[in-house]
């Protein structure tokens, strides 16, 4: 089953620029909580999915995905399925992902607390922007503690809010990650 | 259609720092954002805004959506030389056309990620973009790249630093691109390489000052500037440590040392390197700005997620103020030397330093009655004035009544003004001109009234100007000055009323006062004052404050709002509730204004105190205009076409005013050289002249804020409107020298034709007569009457039968010889008639052989009596006998008719003339080109006769 796996994301890792299979995968996702919240006038909105994959190279090549479907929370079901299917469209954008490199030059596996960039392609409602994120990573024992706070616009991803609804939802989105990679044996 | 929308953002109720005013404009529907990530301004003043629908033109009041068929998010943009070019998110670059948007055709690689700036050098066009240095030369394209050395891919921003250098951010710092040796070399600006870099990720680079420094925007470590020392060492110098405002998305620099930032995270921010001790003053938008433009207006314009976004604070920001202030009781203002505002609220004085930030002010004395006029002295001390409790001075928190002076112990005081130690007072009972001799203390000079020769006792303001002339602005005498005596304007000198509220001194010395009811004027310096009512046709208004800041703007405050005079363009800007200020009441109050030591003006209005700020530049807020298209029987011509046919002479030319210091619309007025030299004003944006006639037309436009004309932007267009062709002289020539010549042929023609006439008249007249003559020829008339005669005895039927024949023959003969043609059939009617006379005296001795064919007898023509004349001439000429008999045959065709005889001459001539023949050839030749010929061939004598 892993294997299976591998091999999708190895697929997805093709399609970034620069990588080649030759690369190896140091680090791979452990557990995860991916969380975001919308904090209109009216109206907080907040979910989270524990179920991301993710995995880092030895050049600092990422790869992070996580299915939309698994996001949970919400003030009621009817939210959840206004979020699926009105706003996100699940049904034909079933993942968002987030790939490319961490721009300082930093190596992982040694111990230590790094605070770094990463550059990537961030993409989500099938619409993908280049976006920098602030990552704070500690590495020790093999396991690498990530914690990452970042805004996205809707309007970069072509979600657009109804004016009716305009002060239950902020155009702007704080998305939290928080996870741990471990060093691959 | 965009809607406009106010709000104001208060960064919190505490703080009192300096406040800009902020405008939002919605591109389309008014809440409904669209995401702008890129504003330029070209040079005729259009404002271009990228946006993820596409490219939108604004003028001031609308945008206008420009056509694409691109359909991509618009990146970047850039101007130059009057082109505006497009950088899409695809990588596709454009040009905009008009109203529309075409793309570059591109010769080579092209690009397919987001362009993110573009840079016009020349010929050359560079694009950053995700995947390099982009360079596009005569529509051949280029990229560099990391695989020609550069540190990263991502190319942010390009900047031209020197005809030899070009300098790209990227995620790895600056590459520095110039060419050695004709080879691309390629320094790098990082953090390991220069000192003082705090982020590689330079996101923004931003024109320097001078050719060996630059500011750059980095994505997380602000804003920094790059010197380049003379031994080309590079340094980075940090303008503000521990930035916390995001990514630097733009930088304007607007004068030496100091920039606006705009970030990621929504805030504006005026960096001032030269004053580091001052902190940042960040304002928060509130939304991410892509980018910022500084308007030629001055105001500055953002592109933000939402649409457009327009600060005033180059020129005008306000203090609000919340704590303690009400507009209603705000009765005095002035500023010290430190600095401090101080403000009187009916009875009570507040202080307020002005640090630029957080100003706080507090209660600092409450005089006994409310205060009138205040003014602080060289010493920092204050001169308050009261109602009917005189003059007080406030110093180091001690305050005492100035009782020296008795006139102005007990009254009202209108009016403090001085100059180093001389301050002067206006009370109710005229002016006084004292020295300060110590804190608190004045010495009486000279008292100043009605009777000493001002004209009035009642001043309401005193301006000392900078040549230490009093100018007083007097209730009933008009305006007087004095110097060292007094110098008077009234209505003589152009001055409509004659009370003056008002009165201020611009940048350039000149004097402005303000009037009851009559307005604004300005003095000319010499003897008369300009009223700009008169003068720019502005209305009349109450004015109740008039000051001016030290970069030659005067502020008038007026019932209706606050105008800012920009005295070289004579034009003004507006403020009030209507024009996108929430000005919603201003200070009635006389005279109730503070200027700090640089110059800045503070008037009060009902949130605080609005800066009307002196100005880095000279802002140009005339209007300009630009004509958008021509059209002919309303059909647009495609290009701008100066020559016009004489059918295609209606023309209709639509034009469009740009203008961003008032949403009301602009007025033009227009001249149409050629037509008629009368402007004409109007507030349409279309003009159509209808059947211009053919001549030579220059159509000048006028835009005016204030239908003030006096220096304002002119357009121009000519054209030509051309002759017809049937109208021009060398096609009138042309027909003439036809008409002659035609006419010249006709009478030649004519004349040739009478001559010919005539010609054959004469002949026919010779001929006749000839013939007449052959006709009484006695042989021929002897020898007839002989054979009649003999025929009378023998035969009685055949002499009655020949004397027809004799009648007939010559009736035929008078009958023919007037007629130029007859038909052969006539004609042989007349020679056979002929012939029986001749036969009858011959017998047998004459025989005729004929030939005719019958169709041609009744087709031909024939000269007449040629026939006759032809076979007489052979009776005439041969032997007629029984033993020699002459036989004549006569033979034709569809040519000619042949008569030919036997040649048998008699030795004694019959006497003739010898015209016949010849007459016969002549009236031939007179009727056609058909020539007569005889002659003898085979002892024959043969005459062709033509047939006609």
């Amino acid at each position: 089953m892993l294997k299976v796996l591998y091999c999708l994301l190895f697929g997805c890792f093709l399609l970034v620029p620069g990588i080649n299979s030759a690369q190896t995968i140091i680090f791979e996702l452990s557990s995860s909580i991916v969380s975001f919240h919308s904090a209109a006038p009216n109206e907080l909105v907040s979910a989270a999915s524990d179920k991301m994959m993710g995995i880092l190279d030895n050049k600092n090549f990422f790869l992070f995905k996580v299915d939309i479907l698994t996001f949970k929370g919400f003030n009621s079901p009817v939210q959840r399925e206004h979020f699926n299917e009105n706003y996100m469209e699940t049904s034909l954008y079933t993942h968002a992902s987030y790939s490319g490199k961490i721009i300082e030059d930093v190596d992982l596996v040694k111990e230590g607390v790094y605070d770094v960039r990463a550059k990537g392609k961030l993409d989500i409602h099938g619409i993908k922007q280049e976006q920098i994120i602030k990552v704070h990573i500690v590495s020790k024992n093999g396991k690498l503690a990530i914690k990452s706070n970042f805004k996205i616009l809707l309007a970069d991803y072509n979600i657009k809010i109804p004016r009716i609804v305009s002060d239950k939802l902020s155009p702007v989105i704080n998305v939290k990650v928080d996870c741990i990679m471990v060093l691959k044996k | 259609m965009c809607k406009l929308f106010f709000f104001l953002l208060f960064c919190s109720p505490l703080a009192e720092a300096q406040q800009p005013f902020v405008h939002e404009y919605w591109l389309n529907e008014y809440n409904t954002p669209v995401k702008v990530n890129a504003i330029i301004q070209d040079i005729t003043g259009y404002i271009f805004v990228g946006t993820d629908a596409g490219v939108y033109r604004f003028n001031g009041r609308s945008f206008v959506l420009l056509s694409d068929s691109i359909c991509k998010p618009v990146t970047a943009l850039v101007e130059n030389n009057g082109k505006v070019y497009v950088g899409y998110s695809n990588g596709i670059i454009a040009e905009v056309d008009n109203d529309s948007v075409h793309r570059l055709r591109i010769y080579g690689y092209v690009p397919a990620t987001p362009v993110h700036s573009i840079l016009i050098d020349g010929d050359v066009l560079f694009a950053t973009t995700e995947e390099g240095i982009f360079s596009l030369f005569q529509n051949r394209s280029i990229l560099l790249n990391s695989e020609n050395g550069m540190s990263d891919d991502f190319a942010y921003c390009v900047y031209k630093r020197s005809t030899k250098q070009l300098l790209v951010g990227t995620d790895k710092g600056i590459n520095c691109l110039s060419l050695v040796n004709n080879k691309l070399h390629i320094d790098i600006i990082n953090s390991s390489t220069v000192a003082g870099m705090v982020d590689n990720i330079v996101t923004v680079i931003g024109r320097g000052n001078f050719a060996n420094d630059f500011w750059i925007g980095t994505q997380n470590g602000g804003v920094m500037k790059v010197v380049i020392s003379k031994k080309n060492k590079i340094s980075a110098i940090s303008a503000i440590k521990n930035w916390e405002w995001g990514q630097v998305n733009d930088i304007l620099p607007y004068a030496e040392n100091k920039a606006w930032v705009a970030t990621e995270d929504g805030y504006i921010l005026n960096i001032d390197l030269s004053n580091k001790t001052l902190p940042a003053q960040p304002y928060y938008l509130g939304k991410s700005i892509k980018k910022i433009l500084l308007g030629k207006t001055g105001n500055i314009w953002c592109a933000t997620t939402d649409g457009l976004t327009m600060l005033t604070t180059q020129f005008l920001t306000y203090i609000p103020l919340f704590k303690n202030y009400s507009l209603g009781t705000l009765t005095s203002m002035t500023c010290d030397k430190e600095n401090n505002l101080w403000y009187a609220q009916r009875n009570k004085l507040y202080k307020m330093p002005l640090k630029g930030i957080n100003e706080q002010s507090e209660i600092i004395y409450s005089a006994a009655s409310d205060i009138t006029s205040l003014y602080a002295d060289t010493l920092s001390g204050i001169w308050i004035g009261t109602i009917d409790n005189g003059l007080w001075y406030w110093k180091d928190n001690k305050t005492e009544h100035v009782e020296n002076i008795p006139r102005i112990e007990k009254t009202s005081i209108l009016s403090i003004a001085g100059n180093k130690d001389n301050i002067w007072i206006s009370s109710l009972n005229g002016v006084e001109q004292t020295k300060l001799i110590a804190p608190g203390k004045l010495q009486l000079i000279q008292h100043h009234s009605k009777r000493s020769g001002v004209g009035s006792d009642y001043i309401y303001q005193l301006h000392i100007d900078r040549f230490g002339e009093v100018w007083m602005a007097t209730d009933g005498a008009g305006i007087c000055m004095y110097d060292t005596v007094y110098h008077h304007w009234d209505s003589s000198n152009g001055i409509q009323s004659k009370v003056i509220y008002s009165i201020t001194e611009d940048v350039d010395t000149n004097i402005w006062i303000g009037t009851l009811d009559k307005g604004l004027y300005f003095f000319d310096g010499k003897s008369s004052w300009i009223s700009t009512h008169k003068k720019a046709g502005t209305p009349l208004i109450n004015i109740s404050t008039l000051a001016a800041n030290n970069t030659g703007q005067v502020i008038v405050v007026h019932q209706k709002g606050i105008d800012e005079w920009y005295p070289l363009s004579h034009e003004f800007r507006h403020f009030g509730k209507r024009f996108l200020m929430p000005i919603d009441s201003v200070s009635t109050v006389l005279n109730c204004f503070a200027k700090d030591t640089a110059g800045n003006v503070y008037i009060p209005f009902n949130l605080g105190f609005m800066v009307f700020k002196n100005q880095d530049s000279r802002y140009d807020i005339s209007p300009t205009v630009c004509i958008r298209s021509v059209s002919v029987f309303l059909q647009q011509i495609p290009e701008m076409q100066h020559s016009f046919s004489y059918n295609q002479n209606n023309i209709t030319i639509a034009y469009d005013g740009i203008n961003y210091t008032s949403t009301d619309p602009v007025h033009y007025r227009y001249l149409l050289e050629g037509y008629n030299n009368k402007w004409t004003y109007t507030d349409d944006e279309l003009v159509t002249f209808p059947q211009l006639s053919p001549g030579k037309y220059t159509f000048n436009l006028e835009s005016s804020l204030n239908k003030n004309y006096f220096k304002s932007s002119r357009i121009s267009y000519s054209f030509v409107i051309t002759m017809p062709f049937w109208k021009s002289i060398w096609f009138l020539l042309l027909v003439a020298i036809v008409i002659i010549v035609l006419v010249i042929t006709y009478i030649r023609l004519r004349e040739r034709q009478l001559k010919k006439i005539s010609q054959l008249q004469k002949e026919r007249m010779l001929y006749e007569y000839e013939h007449l003559k052959t006709q009484v020829n006695p042989h021929f008339l002897f020898n007839s009457l002989n054979t009649l005669a003999s025929l009378i005895e023998e035969d009685r039927d055949a002499a009655i039968d020949y004397t027809t024949q004799l009648s007939d023959l010559y009736r035929h003969m008078l009958a023919y010889r007037e007629r130029d043609l007859v038909l052969l059939a006539e004609e042989w009617e007349i020679l056979l008639g002929y012939m029986y006379i001749q036969q009858s005296r011959f017998g047998k001795a004459l025989h005729m052989q004929a030939n005719i064919p019958a169709d041609i007898l009744r087709t031909k023509k024939i000269v007449p009596l040629s026939l006759q004349i032809v076979v007489e001439n052979a009776i005439k000429h041969n032997i007629v006998s029984a033993s020699v008999p002459l036989t004549i045959y006569i033979s034709a065709d569809e040519n000619e008719i042949v008569i030919k005889n036997h040649l048998q001459p008699k030795i004694s001539k019959e006497r003739s003339s010898g015209l016949g023949l010849e007459n016969i050839k002549k009236r031939y030749r007179l009727l056609s080109r058909k020539d007569v010929t005889y002659g003898i061939k085979n002892n024959d004598f043969i005459i062709t006769l033509p047939l006609l």
